[in-house]
């Protein structure tokens, strides 16, 4: 009878343990507590610094090919061309500096026929006035690497204006192509460059949008110093009786109007400055000392005699094998298990992740006692160590309170000796070790705090205890 | 804070001074004429359920006019159950798709209804070990409600009394106390495997019991499993011993083994006495 009372008082001192942690971390958590997401976090600036990432969209009109003579029947004439990309920026103050790869027009030959002059005009001829009124067209895109300086000056929070300068880069090619048609045939040679520079211009506007990406509207120039090919053209018109023939240059040059959707990265730039300050805020080093249950130790022991799962919950009865009942009764023991002890460090890699290890210490003693004069007759013990590594997953993170879950997996060794059952050696087993923590509460203040875990493993189903961070 | 830091601290410390104490501790004196008694319980369960039940529950089959057969078969044996009728005294039961097997013969009549009928039971089925599988058991009626159960080769000797002089369809329908000497020879096959090559080993456990004072049944009608011929079924009633005294004798082959008188106190706790120590615990 006094064994069964020592029994259930044991288990009213587990019971009274957990309601204290619970006690304890309910005390720490009612403490006034700060939050770094909101109240402290750092605002960064409407019209934010830093990377911009854009597609860009323009429309051309491109300054006429050259002719190297005036001709009487040929005029050169300006066209229409395009050019859309994308543009990597960085800012500075009112200033930037761009880098874009965009794909488009990089000539245009836009040759109309003037035959009405000649001689042997007759517009009444179809043939004429159809060779009259056609158009030599031709267009030639290439890749451009444009690298701009900016100037930016926001005039309120949606506006601002923008005026930049720089040079585009052309990739060289060689070019040598012959067009033709019914009337006039152009035979151009590029220029054998690796790279055509031209001087670009732009000014315009931003628009802000409300959730922080710009839209850019803005006209320019982009003047080319450099021939970007050189050409022949000859022609005969066979109804008025003409023939002739010339050269042409042409340069990359043309006026253009620009649109561009910018992305600021405002949003993570800001959830950036929130993220990062936390390391100002919270501690990245954790030392935890906790106590839990040994229920894990005791169902995988070898030297205690019931399950102590089973015998916690009351169990279905387990009548063992008939041969059971013939052994001899002899000594009886006293199984006392301790508390799982562990100890746990965890750095704060990122702010709700956490990298660390796990030793837990447990173990079983049995004292041995005569049946019938209850004399000790020895004793025999059980340790089961393990070790692990482990992660941590962090939820809330205050400066006062933190929840989280986690898991580890290592090794676990038991050393064991009983020599009541099991002869005087000293046994050694290893095994996995898992932690899984499924909810876990820590609290406290300078540097200090208390925590409640529940989980499953080594550690414990539920395990209590204090640490030190900083 | 500061206070609360010492709570924690004061716990954690007073937690580790105190080895919670687990398992049965002192009471592991009379462990082994506990594990007995459960032995011996799983044995009586076995025979009401394996053997008593259906005894009945056939004679209530023979007696019953066919248009009502398929009604009892249906509430008292397992869903598979078939009953082949062997000859105008003797039947089958049998489970399809098991090797279960309780075989029936009435030795003299057609019914248990009279005092002295007797109903011969053999109950086999593959690869149990049961004390009362392959064991030819003879149920006699002895009148106002009495009923003697043995085994042929005179090992086990039950004395069930009915609360009703009446052969009932079921045991569930009617109290029951239950008496008797005899001994339940248990087999622990343990098999040895090297490789794919395994070689069995049988022990034989002979449990003997006295029943000093009858042993009182009742049933709750709490939806449990019972057993019968090893398969599961699902039943309302559950059997719960209440009263009642038995001695034990637990032997190995050579003799060699343990004495424990147990009564019984009420439905969850029992006195047990071996070698002049009492303890009391938990069903």
């Amino acid at each position: 009878m006094d064994n069964i009372k020592q029994i259930n008082m044991s288990k009213r001192n587990i019971i009274l343990f957990l309601l204290m942690s619970v006690l304890a971390v309910g005390t720490v958590c009612g403490q006034e507590s700060g939050s770094i997401d909101s109240a402290k976090s750092e605002k960064i600036p409407i019209w934010d610094n830093g990377f911009r990432i854009g597609l860009t969209s323009q429309a051309q009109l491109v300054l006429p090919a050259t002719l190297t003579a005036p001709d009487p029947y040929v005029k050169s004439q300006p066209g229409f061309g395009g050019e859309n990309g994308i543009e990597l920026s960085y800012h500075f103050g009112y200033f930037g500096v761009s880098l874009g790869l965009t794909f488009g027009t990089f000539r245009v030959f836009n040759f109309k026929p003037y035959f009405d002059n000649a001689p042997g005009a007759d517009y009444d001829d179809p043939d004429f006035w159809f060779h009259n009124q056609f158009h030599h067209y031709s267009m030639v895109h290439n890749v451009f690497l444009p690298l701009k300086f900016e100037f930016h000056y926001p005039f309120n929070d949606k506006f601002a204006i923008m005026a930049d300068i720089g040079t585009k880069l052309a990739v060289g090619y060689q070019l040598m192509m012959t067009y033709g048609d019914m009337w006039i045939t152009t035979y151009e040679e590029a220029a054998m460059k690796p790279l055509f520079a031209s001087l670009v211009t732009d000014v315009g506007f931003y628009y802000r949008l409300p959730y922080g990406d710009l839209i850019r509207g803005s006209i320019g120039a982009n003047v080319g110093f450099q021939h970007v090919t050189d050409g022949e053209y000859w022609y005969q018109n066979p109804s008025c009786n003409v023939e002739g023939e010339g050269t042409f240059f042409s340069r990359n040059t043309n006026f253009n109007i620009q649109a561009a959707y910018i992305h600021t990265f405002h949003r993570y730039k800001q959830r950036h400055v929130t993220e990062t300050a936390w390391k100002s805020e919270l501690p990245r080093h954790e030392f935890q000392f906790n106590v839990g249950d040994p229920v894990l130790t005791a169902n995988s022991s070898s030297i205690g005699f019931d399950n102590f799962f089973y015998d916690l919950f009351r169990g279905f009865p387990f009548t063992y094998s008939a041969t059971y009942w013939t052994h001899p009764v002899g000594d009886y023991p006293i199984t006392r298990i301790v508390p799982t002890f562990s100890f746990n460090y965890h750095y704060r890699a990122i702010k709700w992740l956490w990298v660390g290890g796990l030793a837990t210490v447990s173990g079983l003693h049995n004292t041995w006692h005569d049946r019938f004069t209850d004399e000790v007759t020895g004793h025999g013990s059980e340790v089961h160590i393990t070790l692990m590594p482990d992660l941590r997953f962090s939820y809330l993170n205050r400066e006062h309170v933190t929840l989280y879950s986690g898991f580890g997996l290592g090794l676990n060794m038991k050393l064991m000796k009983d020599p009541h059952l099991y002869g005087e050696k000293t046994q050694s087993y290893y095994g996995l070790a898992y932690q899984l923590t499924a909810f876990g509460v820590k609290a406290g203040a300078k540097h200090w705090f208390g925590d409640l875990e529940l989980g499953y493993g080594d550690k414990g189903i539920i395990s209590a205890g204090f640490g030190y961070e900083f | 804070m500061k206070k609360s830091i010492k709570v924690i601290i004061v716990m954690v410390a007073a937690v580790m001074m105190a080895g919670c104490e687990v398992g049965e501790g002192e009471l592991m004196k009379t462990k082994t004429g506990h594990l007995m008694y459960l032995g011996w319980t799983d044995d009586i369960n076995g025979i009401i359920y394996n053997i008593v039940e259906p005894a009945f529950n056939l004679n209530a089959w023979v007696q019953a006019p066919e248009e009502q057969k398929p009604e009892i078969l249906q509430n008292h044996f397992y869903s598979n159950a078939v009953i082949d009728v062997l000859s105008d005294h003797s039947w089958q039961i049998r489970i399809d798709g098991t090797s279960a097997l309780l075989r029936v013969v009435l030795v003299n009549g057609t019914s248990l209804a009279e005092t002295g009928a007797k109903m011969r039971l053999l109950y086999t089925k593959d690869h149990d070990y049961s004390a009362w599988a392959n064991t030819v058991f003879v149920l006699e009626n002895r009148g106002n409600g009495v009923w003697n159960l043995y085994s042929e080769d005179g090992q086990i000797y039950l004395q069930f009394t009915l609360g009703t002089p009446e052969v009932p369809e079921s045991l569930f329908e009617t109290s029951l106390t239950i008496a008797g000497a005899g001994t339940f020879v248990e087999r622990t096959v343990i098999s040895h495997c090297s490789g794919d090559v395994c070689t069995e080993e049988t022990y034989f456990t002979y449990l003997s019991y006295d029943i000093l004072q009858p042993f009182e049944v009742s049933w709750t009608q709490n939806a449990n499993q019972h057993n019968w011929a090893s398969e599961f079924v699902w039943s309302d009633y559950f059997t719960v011993l209440s009263a009642g005294k038995v001695q034990l004798q637990a032997l190995d082959e050579e003799g060699q083994g343990n004495t424990a008188d147990v009564t019984l106190l009420n439905t969850e706790e029992i006195e047990i006495e071996m070698d002049g120590i009492v303890q009391r615990r938990q069903v």
